[in-house]
């Protein structure tokens, strides 16, 4: 489903992904795991396209497709949903009327037709209810004032609505106490299907205990220099990441 | 950077208010004619460093011949704290009127605390203008009180080069005076540097104090941050005018500036202009301005604690602009203006 | 929601300016240039009284002793007003009187503005869809005002103003030049000689005005000046809600329109007037568009009166404007709504001014300008209380939203206060538009133009709530429309 091969990604000028290669099929979840600056965050930015994030070698296939050619909001309507480690605020712009807005975006770039607005708000309302959101905050600007757990709660009701096929969950736990790290890994959970493939990126090996990976890779300096089973997890959260700074450099 | 010619002693180059950037101050209306040239005898003292670690150096003629001297002896064998005692007299009948021009410059690295103690006695006009230059990573630290007669007219200006990494920090405080101007125009003429620009004033009877300030920044990542304070009451005139002025590829610039004052009776008079002006677009800016009244429930409160009422006006009043000193870094400097301020307030108060 | 929708649909839809087509219409032009007699002439065509006349002429005496401001900050070629037509109408016998009496151009030319001058078209409408009653001015003249009789019913005048002078000439009398003397400025003397048309409200005591009252002023003919006055009165307790929309030909020259408006609230009256500019701004390389010299003020005569400014400008090429409030009735309310758009090589200068006279006065200020392109936005405005104003209260919230390297964005506030009982408070913001917002919203599927699109409406949206409904969707369109190519 998602294919990375060689990928060097340099932000500015400083080289930062240097030759990373990975596969992720269909219907399985991958997670990425290293220490701060390995170039975790990185690796989600270039999938999804941000500005001077330059890549200056390597490939990324994306269902077939060459992912690295299509612009930012190409890219999500082909199915790739990235969730912000710090989602952005949108003032003035109402949560409700930034989704419907993305949501028809998407619609129209891939030609299918609108999603009506009675269809949609219930749609919204269902979602919003397991993942406790008040209905009242989604008439507030997208992030405006909300908690951090209300963010990554907001995230996880956009890429329920929006429906992608492949997520990137960027430290998705950061910033989550352990009644609001259930609900967030209990909405992504609930995404899991035999066509959807999701890269876990994190530090730590407690979301991996909600979110259980079929393979854990560790990153570190900008290349990916052990994979294996979700036992890995464990044995990094027991030993840390020390044996590997040697590895990589 | 030049400023618009003013002569003193030249009437027809008095500013009018048709002059935007004389809006609010109007020196042709107040000084009608010439004043009479002060007869100058100037003696430079020897340059030694007093016991609280600064070099003194008298402007009583507003002629600033050998500050550059004075400077650079402080910097060396003193601590880097220069005093600029400008004490300038007045006739009884008529204007007296002084003007000069200064010139100081720091080399990079170099790091200078000029204190300006600007005070005198009856009609005097003056008209000073001093230029400082920074060097890359110098550090000018300038504090200033305008402790002047009901009777003076001042208008003193001044322009800061400031180069790249360089550091420029102004402080000033003012009890007004007849007409009184102070000008400081800044030029970030090197990325990175850092640069404020604070002041407080007390303005009682007819008193009027105008602190103008200019920045402009020319390179990237430059940094400025203004706050302003200040009291009137009777009929006495506070006006801030603040520009900042952010030129084409000015990227990075950082800067806020803001000003609070209040109003303590019907007839003072509170006058504004806190101007942005922006060419460049990766900049955060802002300004603020508030005009209000003193706190009658903070009064209130301290009365009822058994204060009288003249001491917690005083004590509001001095509390209202202490954030401003509380900002100068050199001890015996903040030790001094907060000093000033307490006395000012008490007479601010006083009947 | 739906308005964002549109928004974006209407951006990849239009083009830059939809207004820009010419009508071919037979016109009657006064000669060229100004003098006295260009002032006779058009207060001859207009049937006027002698008052009007010598108001007129002392006005134009006025002028000629004035010298044209350069103070904002608007850098443009000088007018010649001896080359310019100070009088154009489309030929016709008399005012009409129906619709069927209209050159059927004319009709063609509003019907393609979507301006409904039928009134059973907005009677035919959607159910439930709010009446609004239009005045359309026509380069000099006004050709037709809709649903003058049912307004009658309640006491409302709504007409041009020409008529107003012949039919209500004690009126006008009393109020036209109270608000903004032939004096105050160069382009209001210049306005007071020579104008021709523009409408005329006046709403009597304890009415509540039964619908939205509008003037679409269109510029159509090459080199004529428009100089429309407007004057609208809310007596005693009376409340009336007024639009004003403008367009024109997109032409190689600039044009002039140099109106004036005045308000007045008498005792517990509010007037709300919301204007939507959308005069052709030139081509990108400022090459043609219109110059929009305007004087806008209202006087809060009586004690409680409200008015209430709300402007959307996303046209012209040079914009001078400052709609203002007099705060003279005790606690009377004055605000200003802006969003100020420019793009290309549009510059603008707008703002207002709240003038607090009266005890108790209230003013709020928000201001959004969003400047793109090369172009340049000024805020100016000054909120002053007087001695007497006790209790005088203001709050400004001014901010300014950069797109691209080349344009320009000022706010120069004045703030005076005279006394010990006003609370002014004023904050301004000067930011690009983010990065990191346009890279996230790209992410969830929108593209740059519709990324742009939304924060930009999001970042104006307090002032797009103050806008009557119908409008507020034509004007998100408009910001949307007026920013296409700036990025990118």
């Amino acid at each position: 489903m998602l294919s990375i091969k060689n990928l060097s990604v340099a932000v500015d000028t400083k080289q930062i992904l240097k030759g990373l290669s990975l596969d992720v099929p269909a219907g399985e979840v991958h997670a990425i795991m290293g220490p701060n600056g390995a170039g975790k965050s990185t690796l989600g930015y270039a999938l999804a396209g941000r500005p001077n994030y330059n890549v200056t070698s390597g490939t990324v296939e994306f269902n077939g497709e060459n992912l690295l050619d299509k612009d930012v909001h190409e890219r999500a309507a082909a199915g790739l949903y990235l969730s912000f480690q710090y989602p952005l605020e949108i003032p003035g712009v109402p949560a409700l009327t930034f989704l419907r807005t993305a949501l028809n975006a998407q619609h129209k770039l891939r030609g299918e037709p609108e999603v009506a607005a009675p269809e949609f708000l219930k749609r919204v309302r269902e979602v919003a209810k397991t993942l406790k959101i008040d209905m009242d905050m989604l008439k507030r600007p997208l992030n405006v004032g909300f908690s951090g757990g209300e963010k990554k709660r907001m995230e996880v009701l956009q890429m329920a609505l929006l429906e992608p096929k492949f997520l990137i969950l960027d430290e998705t736990d950061s910033g989550l106490d352990i009644d609001a790290l259930k609900v967030v890994s209990d909405g992504v959970n609930a995404l899991r299907a035999p066509d959807r493939g999701m890269l876990v990126i994190t530090h730590y090996q407690r979301l991996l205990d909600h979110i259980k990976p079929d393979r854990v890779h560790v990153l570190v300096a900008g290349k990916i220099v052990r994979s294996g089973g979700p036992e890995l997890a464990l044995e990094l959260e027991a030993h840390g990441y020390d044996q590997y700074l040697g590895e990589a450099a | 950077m030049t400023l618009p010619a003013l002569d003193i002693f030249d009437p027809s180059s008095y500013p009018t208010r048709r002059d935007e950037e004389w809006k609010y101050s109007d020196l042709s209306r107040v000084l009608r004619e010439a004043p009479k040239k002060a007869m100058v005898v100037r003696t430079l003292s020897e340059l030694e460093a007093e016991p609280d670690g600064f070099v003194y150096f008298s402007a009583d003629e507003s002629g600033f011949d050998g500050l550059q001297k004075a400077a650079d002896f402080a910097m060396q064998k003193a601590h880097g704290r220069l005093y600029i005692d400008g004490n300038d007299f007045g006739d009884e009948d008529g204007y007296l009127g002084y003007q000069g021009h200064g010139e100081l410059r720091l080399a990079a690295g170099q790091e200078l605390v000029v204190f300006e103690d600007y005070t005198g006695a009856f009609d005097y006009a003056v008209h000073s203008r001093l230029r400082f230059t920074l060097g890359e990573g110098a550090k000018l630290t300038r504090v200033v009180i305008l402790d002047e007669p009901e009777t003076a007219v001042s208008v003193r200006q001044s322009t800061i080069e400031a180069a790249p990494a360089s550091v420029f920090k102004q402080y000033v405080f003012s009890t007004g005076a007849k007409f009184q101007r102070f000008e400081t125009h800044v030029n970030h003429a090197g990325h990175g540097a850092v640069v404020e620009m604070n002041g407080a004033y007390l303005l009682k009877d007819k008193r009027h104090f105008e602190y103008t300030t200019r920045v402009t920044h020319g390179q990237i990542n430059g940094e400025t941050a203004q706050l302003i304070k200040g009291l009137v009451k009777d009929s006495a005139t506070g006006v801030f005018q603040g520009r900042i002025l952010v030129e084409k590829g000015a990227d990075g610039t950082d800067a806020r500036m803001r000003h609070q004052a209040l109003i303590l009776n019907d007839g003072a008079h509170i006058r504004a202009k806190p101007e942005l002006e922006i060419y460049a677009d990766d900049v955060q800016c802002a300004h603020g301005n508030t005009i209000g009244a003193i706190d009658e429930e903070a009064l209130f409160f301290c009365e009822s604690r058994g204060i009288p009422e003249e001491t917690a006006r005083a004590m509001l009043t001095h509390a209202f602009v202490l954030p401003v000193a509380d900002q100068i870094e050199d001890e015996v400097l903040r030790e001094t203006v907060l000093n000033f301020l307490e006395n000012a307030s008490e007479s601010f108060h006083a009947l | 929601m739906a308005a964002v929708k549109e928004t974006i649909d209407t951006i990849a839809e239009l083009e830059t300016y939809e207004h820009g087509f010419v009508t071919d219409i037979e016109m009657e032009f006064a000669p060229k240039g100004l003098s006295a007699d260009i002032v006779r002439f058009i207060s001859a065509k207009k049937n006027e009284p002698e008052w009007m006349l010598e108001l007129r002429l002392a006005a134009y005496e006025r002028w000629l002793t004035m010298e044209e401001p350069d103070w904002a900050k608007v850098n443009y070629k000088k007018v010649d007003y001896q080359d310019l037509y100070f009088y154009a109408a489309p030929k016709k016998k008399d005012g009409p009187k129906s619709l069927d009496e209209i050159d059927p151009e004319l009709l063609k030319t509003y019907a393609k503005l979507g301006i409904p001058l039928r009134e059973q078209e907005v009677l035919a409408g959607v159910v439930g869809a709010p009446k609004y009653a239009v005045d359309a001015v026509f380069d000099s003249v006004s050709v037709i005002t809709t649903f003058k009789e049912e307004l009658k019913k309640h006491g409302v005048i709504f007409c041009a103003i020409s008529e107003a002078i012949r039919e209500h000439p004690e009126l006008v009398r009393q109020y036209l030049g109270t608000v903004v003397p032939v004096s105050d400025n160069y382009f209001a003397a210049l306005n007071a000689a020579v104008f021709s048309d523009g409408s005329f409200v006046y709403v009597p005591p304890g009415v509540r005005c039964p619908m939205e009252l509008s003037t679409y002023f269109r510029i159509n003919a090459e080199n004529t000046g428009q100089f429309e006055r407007t004057l609208i009165i809310a007596d005693k307790g009376s409340h009336v809600s007024y639009l004003e929309g403008c367009t024109a030909p997109q032409r190689d020259e600039n044009q002039l329109h140099a109106a004036v408006v005045e308000l007045i609230a008498l005792d517990d009256a509010e007037i709300k007037y919301s204007t939507v500019q959308n005069w052709y701004p030139g081509d990108a390389e400022g090459k043609g568009g219109i110059y929009n010299f305007v004087t806008k003020r209202a006087d809060c005569r009586g004690a409680r009166s409200k008015v209430s400014w709300t402007q959307v400008e996303t046209g012209s090429a040079v914009t001078w404007k400052y709609p203002s409030c007099i705060l003279r009735g005790d606690d009377s309310v004055g605000e200003f709504y802006s969003i100020a758009v420019t793009n290309g090589a549009q510059q603008a200068d707008t703002g207002t001014k709240m003038i607090h006279l009266g005890k108790n006065t209230k003013s709020r200020i928000i201001s959004k300008g969003v400047s793109a392109g090369k172009s340049s936005n000024t805020y100016r405005g000054l909120v002053s209380a007087h001695a007497k104003a006790s209790g005088a209260r203001n709050f400004t919230q001014c901010d300014s939203l950069l797109i691209g390297k080349t344009c320009a964005a000022h706010t120069v506030p004045y703030i005076e206060s005279d006394t010990a009982r006003a609370q002014f408070e004023h904050e301004a913001t000067t930011t690009r538009l983010s990065e990191d917002q346009l890279f996230y919203a790209m992410q969830r599927g929108l593209s740059q133009e519709e990324a742009v699109a939304l924060l930009v409406n999001g970042f104006v949206r307090d002032v797009l709530q103050k806008l009557p409904m119908e409008f507020a969707v034509e004007a998100q369109k408009l910001v949307a429309i007026s920013l296409e190519g700036s990025v990118g």
